[in-house]
């Protein structure tokens, strides 16, 4: 059996999740475009979320 | 989709919440209430204005030191107020500090600060764990500063607690201040708690739970009680804190709550327990009397996410209950998809309790936050707690383990969680830990269990065999007195566990052949809670012992060698040999010789209470009458199911004390269903008027010990869903304490009996017999000694008391009683309650002083003779024994010369002192004092203080509301009870006196005299005592109504008794072979009072006897104390066809049954 599919999903919040390849996204969120086995996209989330504070805390900040 | 309407998913109620950060919430307080206290502990109290000064001044140093918004602080410090002053200045400098406690293991405490980009670390402990550390400045705490605005937004983190991780490394959950504000305001909401709260500040910093200990409190104006290191190490420490501090809102973890008992914590009205699963037995025990919450939350949702109220009727698995305000549950399938409701999944939470995530981890924060795909606004995350539940039937969610714990047996996928419910429904199992471990053949499991006597493997099997696959057996099983627990969180420890299950398992039986009692027992306590058996140079540290063993430890030493020692000594010399020289050299005490399985025995308070029975047939002042209103159906049979389920486990409840020549002795019957009349009062035309009367006199009911049950139950119907449960019980098998027991125990057999699963109790250690028998081996051992205490300290004290009257005191004592109550006023109750604290004592200490010294000023004598209540429930096998575990000691109270505080000193002393020596019951010390005896009074006290002060405990059946019904007392068995109590908030007494003496109008002005002196002196506790105030108490009180301080001389003047002759009358040498006989003496003269010559109560129980028989004449006890030698009582038998005096006392008996009553103050056993 293959291993499951995952994607990189984002909100508008910019925070980011992993969510099943074969199942509708929820509301609010976007896929990035990655996709691959779980442990793949955690991995691709390490490298690209690199400001984890909320968007909306970030941009009153500056 | 049409599992929408069927799928698990609860949502808690809408709540808005303030948009600020928490250090703007404690500013804006303190600006409202700046004198009010903020934190306490003992002597050292930081009002508002103080910590936010205080807290300025560290916001101001951080930013000296380039620290502030966006940045995280670390704090350091000891558990002093000062902690809570460095956590308020880092959020008041904007940052966001994380916990470094001191004294833990330093590598992981400096990568914590690394992992965490700390730069400043404040508090008294920060330079000497970090003035080394390069790149960190070490602050201590500076002084005040001028507050400064926070420059914090509330989506700032607030803090960053460091959780230990799977893999090992911690992880630290990023907590914002809308995280925690919104929190604070749900769970304040929720438990009601406002300005006067005081909560229990024992959470280590660490833990999420801390957030409520401080931001509660500071939040709303309330106080937190800060617990020091040691208070929060010995539950004995822990549960005097709580005591003294009043201590009235608070979380704290099962495993620590199971070693405190709820009878001595009565403020503690509000507790919330969790962090791991709450035992149904726990529940149980700490339900009745306050609001029991259960609490679960993940750190990554900010503590608690779900919660309900816990009674003594929820069982095993325990419910958690439902979402918190603004929150929502869904109970998930590995693909994160609705489990239909009441299927078991995995629990997710969604809200804005939602951490941002793990600092620097983002994938573990991208895994472990995911779409919510359920709610209504999009974006939204949903944390997954990976805990198993299911939502139960009424809709609460129900913990049944850890989802991430499966493993492989045998080949078969094993969820470790699954085995643990099952074992913990186990009849006789209360906690369960289930661990694999790499066995011989593989992985294998491990059970540990408590208590140390749960079933063994056959009961456990013959449980489990039908409920679990063979391989879900375990393999081995470890019972243990307690599960091992994490120093920092109270949690259970499972890397402890596995080690333990990895080690050779130590029995209890491996024990040298060599030790003595004292090593033994050291030694089979040590392996229970520490797992391995120690060598003599074992170190507890060494061998996984934390300040949590410790307490246990000390708690076990405590409760099964009566031993006291210190936490402190574990640690300071910590080899197992000098724990055993320590508890070898701590003082010996009652718990020896305890033995089990003993025929039914009266005990000498038995005996007492059997006595005064006989003295007055016809009253009930000894009685205790409890009565709560049911609402909702009543299963009658399975109520009286439930009352033989109870009499069959504590068997005092069928004794039958007959007595044979004299000699009262104890038989028991054996179980019958217990009687439960239905008086049906729906058709009464004043059913509330005719209830009164009816609990009245069934509150008055004259039990006969001799031939039926001490006890009565009779359940009065006012409608078909209302009724009125009331039971009436002989004091000598019962007492104050066994009030919550019988509730507990009624709870869970009604629950039975209505066929719900409820899990069985362990049978009783002890019986009420094994106390007698062990009683009267412990007052053989003590008496000499104790009686030496007591005729010593005694030696000079006034021997009757009495106060001011209005009526001659009846030549024979009667019973009748009211009833009558004062509280202190708000000023006067903080005075007093400010001086116990300053004093380092109780409430009671100052109350008793007062009441001293207002006798003082009443009779103008410097001392007197009070009566104190002591529970003989010495040791932990009786704690759940029903019976009659109280003594009654005299307490020499001395006033005069003296200012206040020195007064209430002494009380103090005298209140402890009086506990200690519990060998040489009243009667004892009343004989070996030499008062006389005196139809009249209560020999020596005649008026009781009784500072035992037991929360009305609540009862609580299965589908019913039940609500106290107040009773009156049926009696008064001195001229004057005095009760300390505590009603909404405050200090106050409650009295029953008797009306044969006093006018309830004398009373009540002396209860409201006494409320004001004790508020005077209270407020000036320096000044010489007799100068405070000298205008109390009013004339009124002061001054008897005149003529009434005589005895009443009912009796015609006697005929002189027959004088100078040498010749005994038949009568007279019948009585005096008799005393002889009974006495053991060659002689006795015709004059000898009976009580100078070695006579006492029970001596005179057996002279009626013989007398009685011989004479076959109706002779009552009374008539021998009233004619206490053998020429008088020979006189009065002789000549005796007219007794005006004892028929005068019939009269007033009849006439006291009869008579209204006043409404009383809320029902209140008697001791």
């Amino acid at each position: 059996m293959a291993e499951p599919r995952f994607l990189v999903v984002r909100n508008d919040e910019e925070q980011y999740s992993i969510w099943s390849a074969d199942r509708d996204l929820p509301a609010g969120w976007h896929d990035t475009g990655f996709a691959g086995s779980r442990e793949e996209c955690l991995a691709h989330v390490d490298e690209v979320w690199t400001d984890m504070r909320p968007r909306s805390v970030r941009e009153a900040l500056s | 989709m049409t599992d929408t309407l069927t799928v698990s998913a609860v949502h808690g109620p809408d709540l808005l919440w303030p948009d600020a950060t928490l250090a703007d919430l404690i500013t804006a307080q303190a600006a409202r209430t700046p004198d009010a206290v903020a934190v306490r502990q003992w002597d050292t109290r930081l009002t508002y204005r103080q910590l936010v000064d205080r807290a300025a001044g560290v916001a101001a140093a951080l930013r000296e030191h380039g620290a502030g918004r966006g940045d995280r602080v670390g704090v350091c410090g000891a558990r002093t107020p000062d902690l809570v002053v460095a956590v308020v200045g880092v959020l008041l400098a904007g940052a966001a500090y994380v916990p470094l406690e001191p004294g833990g293991p330093r590598a992981r405490l400096r990568g914590i600060a690394r992992d965490a980009g700390v730069r400043v670390v404040v508090g008294d402990g920060a330079a000497a764990e970090f003035g080394d550390e390069p790149g960190v400045t070490a602050l201590g705490l500076p002084g005040p500063a001028l507050l400064a605005p926070c420059p914090a937004r509330p989506g700032d983190p607030a803090y960053v607690l460091f959780t230990s991780g799977s893999t090992g490394r911690p992880k630290g959950v990023l907590t914002t201040h809308r995280n925690a504000v919104e929190f604070v305001t749900g769970v304040s909401a929720l438990t009601g708690a406002d300005a006067s709260v005081r909560s229990l500040g024992i959470a280590s910093l660490g833990f999420d739970a801390a957030t409520m200990d401080l931001f509660v409190p500071l939040t709303l104006g309330g106080a937190v009680q800060l617990l020091g290191a040691d208070d929060r190490a010995d539950p004995v420490r822990l549960a005097r804190f709580v005591a003294e501090h009043e201590v009235t809102w608070g979380f704290i973890t099962p495993t620590v709550l199971a070693l405190l008992d709820p009878a001595g914590l009565p403020s503690w009205r509000v507790l919330l327990c969790g962090g791991e699963a709450v035992p149904a037995e726990l529940a149980a025990r700490w339900a009745p009397g306050r609001r029991f919450l259960n609490g679960y939350g993940p750190t990554e949702t900010t503590v608690l996410a779900v919660t309900c109220d816990l009674t003594p009727a929820d069982t095993d698995p325990m419910p958690i209950g439902r979402p918190l305000p603004n929150h929502r549950a869904y109970v998930v399938d590995a693909d994160l998809r609705p489990v239909p409701a009441g299927e078991t999944g995995e629990l997710l939470i969604g809200g804005p309790g939602l951490a941002d995530g793990y600092l620097n981890r983002p994938g573990l924060t991208a895994e472990r936050f995911v779409p919510d795909p359920f709610g209504d606004v999009p974006g939204e995350r949903l944390y997954r707690t990976g805990d198993l539940v299911r939502q139960g039937p009424d809709g609460r969610i129900v913990y049944l383990g850890r989802a991430d714990r499966q493993v492989k047996v045998r080949g078969q996928r094993i969820e470790l969680g699954e085995i643990e419910a099952v074992l913990a429904a186990c009849p006789g199992v209360e906690r369960v830990a289930v661990e694999a471990v790499p066995g011989p053949a593989g992985a294998e499991l491990v059970a540990f269990l408590t208590p140390a006597g749960a079933p063994d493997d056959d009961g456990l099997r013959a449980y489990a065999a039908s409920r679990l696959t063979t391989a879900m057996l375990p393999a081995r099983t470890v019972r243990l007195d307690a599960l091992p627990v994490s120093a920092t969180t109270g949690k259970l420890d499972r890397p402890a566990l596995r080690e333990l299950a990895a080690a050779t398992p130590a029995t209890v039986d491996d024990v040298p052949a060599d030790d003595d009692r004292v090593t033994g027992a050291v030694r089979r306590i040590w392996t229970r809670l520490l797992g391995t058996a120690p060598a003599p140079d074992s170190d507890f540290l060494a061998a996984g012992g934390n300040s949590v063993a410790a307490m246990r430890l000390v708690a076990a030493l405590r409760a099964e060698l009566g031993r006291q020692v210190d936490t402190g000594v574990l640690f300071a010399d910590r080899t197992f040999a000098a724990l055993v020289d320590r508890v070898r050299a701590a003082d010996p005490a009652d718990a020896d010789g305890l033995t089990t399985g003993n025929p039914p025995t009266l005990s000498p308070p038995q005996r007492r209470l059997w006595f005064m029975d006989q003295l007055a047939p016809s009253s009930a002042p000894y009685n205790i009458a409890v009565a709560h209103r049911l609402r909702g159906p009543l299963d009658v049979t399975a109520l009286g199911a439930a009352l033989r389920a109870v009499a069959e486990r504590h068997d005092v409840l069928r004794w039958r004390i007959p007595c044979n020549g004299g000699v009262p002795y104890a038989v028991r019957e054996e179980p019958t269903d217990v009687a439960v009349p239905v008086i049906d009062l729906t058709g009464a035309a004043d059913p509330d008027g005719e209830l009164a009367g009816m609990l009245a006199a069934g509150a008055g009911h004259a039990f006969d010990l001799a031939t039926g049950p001490p006890w009565q139950v009779t359940v009065y119907r006012l409608a078909a869903q209302e009724h009125v449960l009331a039971v009436t019980l002989h004091h000598a098998v019962f007492d104050g304490w066994s009030e919550a027991l019988l509730y507990d125990e009624l709870a869970l057999a009604y629950a039975r009996a209505l066929g719900r699963s409820v899990p069985g109790r362990p049978p009783l250690p002890a019986t009420y017999a094994d106390y007698a028998v062990w009683r009267a081996d412990r007052d053989r051992r003590r008496g000499e000694t104790d009686l030496a205490w007591w005729t010593a300290h005694l030696a000079g004290a006034p021997t009757a008391l009495d106060l001011p009257r209005d009526r001659p005191r009846p030549a024979v004592q009667t019973y009748a009683g009211a009833e009558a109550a004062v509280r202190l006023d708000e000023t006067a109750d903080r005075a007093v309650r400010d001086l116990a604290t300053r004093r380092g004592t109780t409430v009671a200490a100052v109350l008793l002083a007062a009441f001293g010294e207002l006798l003082r000023r009443v009779t103008g004598g410097d001392e007197h003779v009070l009566g104190a209540i002591v529970a003989d429930r010495r040791l932990a096998a009786f704690d759940e024994v029903i019976g009659f575990f109280i003594d009654t000691v005299p307490v020499r109270v001395r006033s005069g010369g003296a200012s206040f505080a020195e007064q209430v000193d002494r009380a103090a002393a005298e209140l402890h002192d009086v506990t200690a020596h519990p060998g040489a019951p009243l009667e004892r010390i009343v004989e070996a004092l030499g008062v006389g005896r005196d139809t009249s009074r209560a020999p020596l006290v005649q008026v009781l203080f009784n500072v035992l002060n037991f929360v009305a405990p609540r009862l609580t059946l299965t589908g019913l509301a039940a609500e106290p019904v107040p009773v009156p007392k049926p009696g008064s068995p001195f001229d004057l009870t005095v009760y300390v109590v505590e009603r909404d908030g405050r200090a106050g007494v409650e009295v029953v006196h008797n009306p044969d003496l006093f006018t309830g109008e004398r009373i009540t002005a002396l209860l409201a005299d006494l409320a004001d002196l004790v508020g005077a002196l209270a407020a000036d506790p320096d000044a010489p005592a007799a100068e405070v105030a000298p205008e109390l108490p009013r004339p009124a009180v002061r001054v008897a109504a005149l003529g009434a301080m005589s005895v009443a001389t009912a009796e015609p003047a006697r005929a002189p008794l027959p004088a100078g002759s040498d010749a005994l009358t038949a009568t007279e040498e019948l009585i005096a072979g008799i005393w002889r006989d009974v006495l053991g003496r060659d002689a006795v003269g015709v004059s000898d009072n009976f009580f100078d010559i070695g006579g006492h109560s029970m001596a005179l129980a057996a002279v009626h006897a013989r007398l009685t028989e011989a004479t076959g004449r109706s002779i009552t006890m009374l008539d021998l104390f009233r004619h206490p030698t053998v020429r008088a009582l020979a006189a009065s038998l002789d000549g005796a066809a007219d007794r005006p005096e004892l028929a005068r006392a019939a009269m007033r008996a009849a006439a006291r049954r009869g008579r209204a009553r006043r409404t009383p103050p809320p029902r209140r056993p008697h001791p």
